[in-house]
């Protein structure tokens, strides 16, 4: 029965498990999940890792060992970038991708802060679907995620006329 | 990859934290794959600055290489010991346990006491279940095989034990217990294990054992039920009143409770605390929970009947192993007497289960695989397109289905406008109705059903519906008006109709030597086909009747036939239809304006062949009184080589034979001229059929005659004709689902950018209708800026193009089953565009 052999079952996961935002108060600000389990599960997941992560001292590791899974976190200003990633990942990696996603955010809304991702979230899940997919990483360079966001932005606004012009003539 | 490691190694200077991940990755690629030295020397440096780091992520990792690196290689743990020994007592937590877990892999048995002290420090401190459970795990091991002395091993186990408490892994205990119960070599040593442990549970349960864990608790009554014997002054009494205790307590797990029994069990023969173990017996014999009942029983009756304890728990014997009668045959007796009584025999469990089944009547048979068997087979069964072939083996299913799979192995495609094949769209094949398609490709259709019917010599309908009749009717207005057109560009030369039939007029009268005649009427003729002239190559055409040039191009070119160029070689020109019927009405000469030599010669053609169209006569040569000349004729399935050979002499020649043969083509004689005498004055007639062995774009055929004048010696002479492959090209008439299916299964191919004819409106309409006048194709179908053709060599050699417009050139596509001949059929197809 080697489809239950635990080790080929690690084999099969994507590298990344979940990524959560939340503030210094706890607050969650953005949450992506690569796998499937019950809102229980995430509740859970996302309570204790608030707990966790913001008890941390300042000045320590950004890699916590917890469960069978790494937690990967970064204090950006007053937000706390959490990522679960499996046990073999490279923690080093884990926290460039943390930060590229901030880069890519800081491009896109020009100096991000909080505030920006609590007004514009669907935003935000978008640049985080251009970047990672499936608990990969999908698009590696800058300019193709922004280039892909800003099309779509294009998108909504020529949709904004035309539905202008129908509202015109009733 | 040594290089590689070497050079992201050397490379990696900078201060970012990718380069720090890609060096962490490098390091253990080096320490996993065949050792290379320097490499590793290298790695360990690198590993070194990672844990003297101040920047705590990269001593993180710097503790995971060493953790990950000092299997193999001890003496790099030794270099850095003090760091990590710093790293122990750091204020991180992550930091310590890395540490931890590194100490955990250079443990021996000098430093094992050191380790294990600072881990199960931390695990006093520790909160986190999986840390507890991880490092409990590892000092169980640890204490295992690196136990300095008995104490300390059971002091260790107790620590861990309470430590540990319930979220222990089973297995921790279990090989403690039978560690203890398997012992040692020497009895003495075992002895003393075991003594230590009494005592020091005994001491524990004297103390406050509230906040033992039951695991811990489960294990004590084990050991001291087991092993108090050894202490000899220790009254069992003591023990009972203990293990009584624990009975009591609150936080007792009923688990607990049963292994107190059991433990009280063994200990209760010598009549130790009757009073109690009576008490406790009847407490617990009438518990809910069976376990414990059936504990208490055996309490009861074991303590009240010592002989029976003792076979049945025998003191020293407790890792004999017990020898069990599965099959139960000390209970036959019983079974025998209540079957007599007339109880139901015993029935197995899957007996049970059928008859259950059975009972409810319920179809537990899992559903056959039912495919919706609706995929009819579709009306294009030929077409085999890689997608069928997919979908079809997808197709599993049971047996039951394989005789299904036979009419669903189709897709079914009607309304499907283009199918995707493994290379792409499949080429133009819909199947659907193109009756949309149809209109817009209408006005091209006309031109090109018109240059159908004309390139193929029979009248065979053209395959599409009904917008056909429309086609017909452009088609015979274009033919109509395209006649009146050319002679209304006679008329503009300033000769009138009258010159036109008189001319005819005359041929018709002239005969078969003419060739006095005609000198003269060619000049007219010449300039009432001025067009012509200007076309031929030719200037001289009207005068010398019996040379003439082959740059003859309008063979059986009226004046009607349409103005197009066409080349030097003699391909088909399309006549309309005005001049089939013409054919039919005079047995000759749609070949006036030709030389002089045609209208006799051709008349002396046999009936069968003067009916079709043929090429322009060719004079080979003409030596003494010999004329020699061919022609070929286009049949529509062979052509057919006519020599003429006329004797121009006044004497008759004798022993005439001729040999054609040729490399490529087949020649094979029909008729054979006659050998015996040529009279003066007379042409003799050979055909020969000429069929292709190896297409080539042109053929050459190699002949030789002879003859014997008749005061002379044998003369012979051989001259060449040459053919070109567009002789032998046929239209081939294919519906779109046919071509469809022959395109697949063709194999030799080859593409090609033709240049468009860039004239009027539609360059892909032109260039088609080109190609079709002089090549004999057929268009299967245009549609938008792509079209479909196909022609054959002769009966059996098919070659079908694909033609799209795109970027101002014409890439074409051939396709045949015979090697040379899209090749071939290519080169032909640009020098007819070329020539233009």
């Amino acid at each position: 029965m080697t489809d239950l052999d635990p080790i080929s079952i690690q084999a099969t996961r994507a590298s990344m498990r979940f990524l959560l935002l939340f503030s210094r108060q706890g607050r969650l600000r953005l949450q992506k999940w690569y796998t499937a389990i019950s809102e229980r599960e995430k509740k859970k997941i996302i309570r204790e890792m608030t707990t966790m992560v913001l008890a941390r001292q300042p000045r320590t590791c950004n890699f916590i060992q917890w469960k069978d899974m790494k937690i990967v976190y970064k204090r950006y200003a007053s937000l706390y970038f959490c990522l679960g990633v499996e046990h073999e990942e490279n923690e080093l990696l884990a926290l460039e991708i943390i930060h590229r996603y901030v880069e890519l955010l800081d491009k896109y809304f020009g100096n991000v802060c909080e505030l920006d991702i609590i007004f514009n979230f669907e935003k935000a899940y978008f640049i985080l679907d251009e970047f990672l997919m499936g608990g990969e990483i999908q698009e590696t360079s800058k300019q193709i995620v922004n280039r892909a966001i800003e099309s779509s932005d294009m998108l909504q606004e020529d949709d904004h006329s035309e539905w202008y012009e129908v509202e015109l003539f009733g | 990859m040594y290089e590689i490691l070497d050079e992201s190694l050397r490379r990696a200077e900078m201060n970012h934290n990718i380069t720090y991940a890609i060096l962490y990755e490098c390091v253990k690629c080096i320490y996993t794959i065949h050792p290379k030295s320097d490499l590793l020397e290298k790695a360990a440096k690198c590993i070194g600055n990672f844990v003297l780091s101040p920047k705590i992520n990269l001593k993180y990792l710097g503790l995971k290489a060493l953790t990950y690196v000092v299997q193999q290689d001890p003496k790099l743990a030794l270099q850095h010991q003090m760091t990590i020994i710093e790293c122990l007592d750091h204020p991180d937590l992550i930091i310590k346990r890395e540490t931890l877990e590194l100490l955990f892999r250079i443990t021996n048995d000098q430093n094992v006491t050191v380790i294990i002290e600072k881990m199960l420090d931390f695990l006093r401190i520790s909160e986190d279940d999986h840390t507890t459970i991880d490092l409990v795990g590892k000092v169980a091991e640890l204490a295992e095989k690196y136990a300095p002395d008995n104490e300390w091993f059971i002091d260790t186990m107790n620590t861990v034990f309470s430590l540990g408490g319930d979220l222990l892994q089973p297995d921790i205990p279990n090989s403690f217990l039978k560690l203890l119960s398997e012992g040692f070599d020497s009895v003495e040593e075992d002895k003393k294990l075991r003594l230590f442990a009494v005592n020091s549970y005994i001491s524990l349960l004297q103390g406050d054992s509230s906040k033992l864990p039951q695991r811990f608790l489960q294990v004590i009554c084990w050991v001291l039920g087991e092993y108090s014997h050894l202490r000899e002054d220790l009254e069992p009494d003591v023990t009972v009143r203990l293990l009584a205790k624990l009975l009591d307590m609150k936080s007792s797990s009923s688990e607990t409770k049963c292994w107190v029994l059991m433990a009280m069990t063994k200990l209760c023969p010598g009549g130790a605390a009757l009073a109690l173990v009576h008490n406790v017996s009847e407490t617990y014999s009438s518990s809910l929970d069976t376990m414990l009942r059936q504990r208490a029983q055996e309490l009861q009756i074991l303590s009240q009947d010592s002989e029976l304890q003792a076979k049945v728990l025998p003191r020293s014997a407790s890792m004999e192993p017990v020898e069990v009668d599965s099959s139960l045959s000390f209970l036959d007796g019983f079974v025998s007497e209540a079957l007599a009584a007339g109880a139901a025999p015993y029935k197995p469990p899957h007996q049970r289960q059928e008859e259950l089944s059975r009972s409810k009547a319920l179809n537990l048979e899992p559903y056959g695989l039912s495919l919706p068997i609706s995929m009819s087979s579709c009306s294009i069964t030929d077409r085999q397109s890689p997608t069928l072939l997919s979908i079809s083996s997808g197709l599993s299913g049971d047996s039951t289905d394989v005789s299904h799979k036979g009419s669903s192995t189709v897709l079914k495609l009607d309304g499907v406008k283009r199918l995707w094949g493994r290379d792409g769209y499949l080429a133009q094949k819909e199947p659907t109705d193109e009756a949309p398609r149809i209109e817009a490709a209408s006005p091209v259709r006309s031109a090109n059903q018109l240059g159908d019917n004309n390139a193929s010599n029979s009248q065979t309908p053209t395959p599409t519906p009904t917008p056909e009749c429309d086609q017909e009717k452009q088609q015979l207005a274009s033919s109509l008006f395209v006649g009146l057109a050319s002679q209304s560009s006679v008329c503009l030369m300033g000769k009138s109709d009258p010159t036109f039939q008189r001319f005819r007029r005359k041929t018709k009268a002239s005969g078969s030597s003419e060739q006095i005649t005609n000198p003269l009427v060619l000049p007219s003729d010449g300039s009432d086909n001025l067009l012509y002239k200007n076309l031929l190559d030719s200037p001289d055409l009207d005068v010398s009747p019996p040379e003439q040039t082959p740059g003859l191009a309008a063979p059986n070119g009226s004046c009607d036939a349409e103005e197009e160029s066409t080349d030097t070689d003699v391909k088909e020109i399309e006549t309309p239809p005005i001049r089939d019927e013409r054919v039919t009405a005079q047995a000759s000469p749609h070949d006036d304006p030709d030389g002089s030599k045609d209208p006799s010669l051709t008349w002396h053609l046999p009936a069968e062949l003067s009916a079709l169209s043929h090429s322009n006569l060719t004079p080979l040569f003409s030596k003494q009184n010999l004329d020699v000349s061919a022609c070929h004729v286009q049949k529509e399935d062979s052509v057919v080589l006519v020599v003429f050979i006329s004797n121009c002499s006044d004497s008759f020649l004798q022993q005439i034979r001729l040999q054609v043969d040729s490399e490529e083509l087949e020649v094979s004689c029909v008729s054979d001229c006659p050998s015996e005498e040529l009279q003066s004055h007379s042409v003799a007639v050979c055909q020969y059929f000429l069929t292709v062995k190896r297409p080539s774009v042109d053929f050459d055929l190699f002949a030789a005659v002879s003859w014997q004048p008749p005061a002379g010696s044998p003369l012979t002479t051989q001259f060449s004709y040459r053919l070109s492959l567009t002789t032998f090209i046929r239209a081939l008439r294919l519906s779109t689902e046919e071509y469809g299916a022959m395109w697949l299964a063709f194999s030799h191919d080859t593409k090609q950018n033709l240049t468009l004819i860039h004239d009027g409106q539609d360059p892909l309409a032109a260039t088609l209708d080109v190609l079709k006048r002089k090549l004999q194709l057929h268009v299967v179908e245009v549609i938008g800026v792509e079209a479909i053709v196909a022609c054959c060599l002769q009966q059996d050699q098919p070659c079908l193009m694909h033609c799209r417009m795109h970027a101002g050139m014409l890439a074409v596509w051939l396709r045949s089953p015979v090697p040379d001949l899209p090749d071939c059929l290519l080169y032909c197809c640009q020098r007819a565009l070329q020539e233009l």
